[in-house]
């Protein structure tokens, strides 16, 4: 235990001595000051006493749509934690911390620390762990402020905040882990710091990939398909239901199919054939059921296609999905912390407004949504889809899996440390 | 040898090694760099020890084997009564790096405070101990600075603090006066005679002969991975160690000793040395006859037939060959006579697994 504080007291010791952890914390206080700055009232936000000259956001963002407790947490973990420290914090702390490895184990250094009773293992853990020092002050301080700036400008004391401490500690040793292991192999901080950012890099294309193309792709044709389903079958019941009965009314004409708001606002091309056909009603029968099966061959065509590509999508999907699965998951990490916060329908309501806008008028019905082969999609249900599928996926898959991660870099650098002669 | 003959050697050796061996794999070389071959040695327990040897002879390989820094692809033998690397007895040795590097955001003090904390000395102690060593070494005044603004010498004498913080039994050196200056180079010598009167074990490892000479009770000479002499000096010289009694008159000096003292040879011909009648050689070349003695009486009969011949004896004198003239012998090849080269003196594949990486 004496050395295990021993080396605590000298990582804090080492991070007080490095001017960048303290440019970072003094900016972590300017963000909160400048969030508690912020507030809602009904006619959108203000900063101090002036209000934002943007309509559109006082529109979808007032006291009326939001709590101020839930804005300020929105506000938190949406510049405060997923920008701020999980992109901004986490470089500068990246940065500083390249050095901490291929200083510990540089020649003269090593050769006093190795000298000492105290395992290799050990020691290589307890400076892995310590190292993480920098980003558990950096997120500690902000959360707390955080935490004051919700309780006392939004009225809500929410401890789940500090979740955030080992959540965005977590998400920085999934990349530090790389920059020890790299530390360890090249004894160069440089080198270290410059494949973690690859890494990194690597990590948003690749969840770039698998969450915001490939899974919004394969849910657009997944739920045309659906839509094609069930255009083919309103046809086949309305063929069936004439051809049973010769003698009987025409029934009404059956309308494409589409999610809720297409379905709204769609024209079909053949709307007012009824009126044309009235004159004649065995020629319009005849015509109907031709049109009909014209119909269901073209939706059948339509929807083969439709399939065979949502089929491939699904295939290039599960090999991104694969992918993501062994590489960490820094954003879906940090996004835990949004589950914590917002329980209910707290975030429900300007959830709804910000996806509406976000859906443009397609979303909303108006020009009838996104194409895919023979029906119109809405953007609104597939971003409800999309969100519903990545909200599904378990806390133990998305720590789980970028723990391992972790873990088989720690245990790589482990292994070197170990067995090197120094 | 009997268990408590066993007991009894550990317990009588501070470091007691035998058979280590390090051969460094290359990742580019299938064979592999054989630093270290069968290196033996013993320290006692209250002596200063020296080792020596020239660049690359595996000095600093073996001190860092010893300290686990480097692993031995073999080793035999127990550091304090313990196998090599055991924590118990690390947490009883001192150890002072060359080319140390103390972390430049701590300050004097702080460096013994962790260094302390790192070798399980209670707080306690360290409040204590830790102004107390750097007053010894003349930094007390500096406790509060920075090591980034200390000179290479202070750095010295810090790292010396270091290795004393947790009272060791054994003290291990690797160039203790390297950037020291010739005052704080006594300082260093009076603290590790001091710690030797206290009963601790010292085991230097430097290449300047003369402070070594001055302070070690035995010593070890290490050449291309191998110890190759190891003992007081008194035993290391005895060898040769010789009377050089230098004589003076007309004609033939050597000729008309020759004629006087049979048992001389003259010099000058490797074997023309004569024996006295106990056997120690002795020869002669221009004047200057050389008995292998390290006993007074035994020349005695040399002065008085060179007297009765009528030659006039111009000086005696008792010759101890020097640290340096000894190192100088061990380290020059016999044949060619050259400087050994570094590493040991062939080469062996590389052992798969253990650590190997250079």
């Amino acid at each position: 235990m004496i050395q295990t504080w021993a080396m605590i007291v000298d990582s804090y010791r080492e991070l007080n001595a490095r001017k960048l952890f303290w440019i970072t914390m003094a900016l972590s206080a300017l963000v909160t000051l400048v969030i508690a700055c912020l507030g809602i009232g009904p006619k959108g936000i203000t900063f101090l006493v002036w209000a934002f000259p943007i309509e559109a956001l006082g529109t979808i963002l007032n006291s009326n749509t939001l709590e101020p407790a839930a804005f300020y947490k929105i506000i938190f973990i949406t510049f405060g934690f997923s920008i701020w420290l999980t992109w901004a914090a986490m470089i500068l702390a990246l940065i500083s911390t390249a050095n901490i490895i291929p200083d510990f184990i540089s020649g003269g250094a090593i050769d006093l620390t190795l000298s000492k009773p105290i395992g290799r293992l050990r020691l290589f853990i307890t400076k892995f762990c310590t190292s993480l020092l920098f980003v558990a002050l950096q997120v500690g301080v902000f959360t707390v402020l955080a935490f004051f700036v919700i309780g006392i400008r939004g009225g809500a004391w929410s401890w789940g905040l500090f979740w955030a401490v080992p959540l965005v500690v977590l998400v920085f040793s999934y990349l530090y882990s790389v920059s020890a292991l790299v530390g360890m192999i090249t004894r160069s901080g440089m080198a270290a710091l410059l494949v973690t950012g690859l890494v990194w890099v690597a990590i948003f294309v690749v969840n770039l990939a698998e969450a915001g193309i490939l899974l919004n792709l394969r849910t657009q044709y997944d739920i045309s398909v659906t839509l094609h389903g069930s255009e083919i079958e309103k046809r086949q019941k309305e063929l069936a239901a004439i051809e049973s009965d010769p003698n009987a009314p025409l029934p009404q004409e059956a309308k494409p199919a589409a999610s809720d708001e297409v379905k709204a606002g769609a024209k079909p091309a053949w709307a007012g054939m009824d009126e044309l056909n009235a004159a004649d009603p065995a020629a319009q029968r005849a015509k109907r059921v031709e049109r009909l099966k014209r119909e269901i061959e073209e939706f059948e065509k339509s929807k083969a296609g439709v399939e065979g590509t949502a089929a491939d999508l699904h295939q290039y999907h599960a090999i991104a999905f694969a992918v993501k699965t062994i590489l960490p998951k820094t954003g879906e990490t940090t996004e835990l912390l949004g589950r914590v916060l917002f329980e209910g329908n707290e975030f429900d309501g300007v959830q709804d407004s910000m996806e509406e806008e976000r859906a443009g008028p397609g979303g909303r019905g108006g020009r009838g949504g996104i194409p895919v082969g023979a029906v119109r999609v809405s953007q609104r249900e597939v971003g409800r889809e999309v969100r519903k599928e990545i909200e599904s996926r378990s806390v133990w898959w998305v720590a789980g899996t970028s723990g391992a991660f972790m873990l088989t870099m720690l245990a790589s650098a482990c292994v070197i440390f170990v067995r090197r002669d120094f | 040898m009997t268990t408590l003959s066993a007991a009894a050697a550990h317990n009588e050796f501070a470091i007691d090694l035998a058979k280590v061996d390090k051969t460094y794999a290359s990742a580019w070389r299938k064979k592999g760099v054989h630093a270290l071959r069968d290196a033996t040695m013993r320290v006692r327990r209250g002596e200063v020890f020296g080792l020596l040897g020239p660049n690359g002879a595996g000095k600093s390989t073996l001190v860092k084997i010893l300290m686990t820094v480097i692993s031995p692809t073999r080793c035999e033998g127990r550091v304090l009564g313990k196998p090599v690397g055991n924590r118990d007895a690390l947490r009883r040795i001192g150890y002072l790096p060359e080319h140390h590097k103390f972390p430049d955001y701590l300050t004097g003090r702080q460096v013994l405070d962790f260094y302390g904390a790192m070798s399980k000395v209670p707080r306690a102690d360290l409040l204590k101990r830790a102004p107390e060593l750097l007053d010894l070494v003349g930094l007390g005044r500096w406790a509060g600075t920075s090591v980034r603004s200390y000179s290479k010498g202070m750095r010295q004498r810090l790292g010396i603090a270091q290795s004393l913080i947790n009272d060791p039994e054994l003290v291990l050196l690797d160039e203790p006066t390297d950037g020291v200056d010739p005052v704080g180079r006594r300082d260093i010598r009076e603290i590790l005679m001091e710690q030797k009167r206290r009963g601790k074990t010292v085991f230097l490892n430097s290449h300047l002969l003369s402070e070594l000479e001055m302070v070690c009770d035995r010593v070890a000479i290490m050449v291309q991975g191998r110890v190759t002499a190891q003992g007081t000096l008194d035993e290391l010289t005895a060898a040769d160690r010789r009377y050089e009694i230098e004589v003076a008159g007309d004609g033939e000096i050597d000729a008309r000793l020759g004629v006087a003292l049979p048992e001389i040879k003259a010099r000058g011909d490797a074997g023309a040395w004569g024996r006295l009648a106990d056997g120690e050689p002795v020869g002669c070349a221009q004047g200057l006859v050389v008995v292998g003695t390290t006993e007074a009486t035994k020349v005695q009969t040399i002065i008085d037939g060179a007297r009765a011949a009528g030659l006039v004896i111009r000086g005696v004198r008792a010759v101890r060959p020097s640290l340096e003239d000894l190192f100088m012998k061990a380290v020059m090849d016999p044949i060619t006579g050259r400087e050994l080269g570094p590493g040991a003196a062939d080469e062996s594949p590389a052992p798969r697994g253990g650590r190997n990486n250079r």
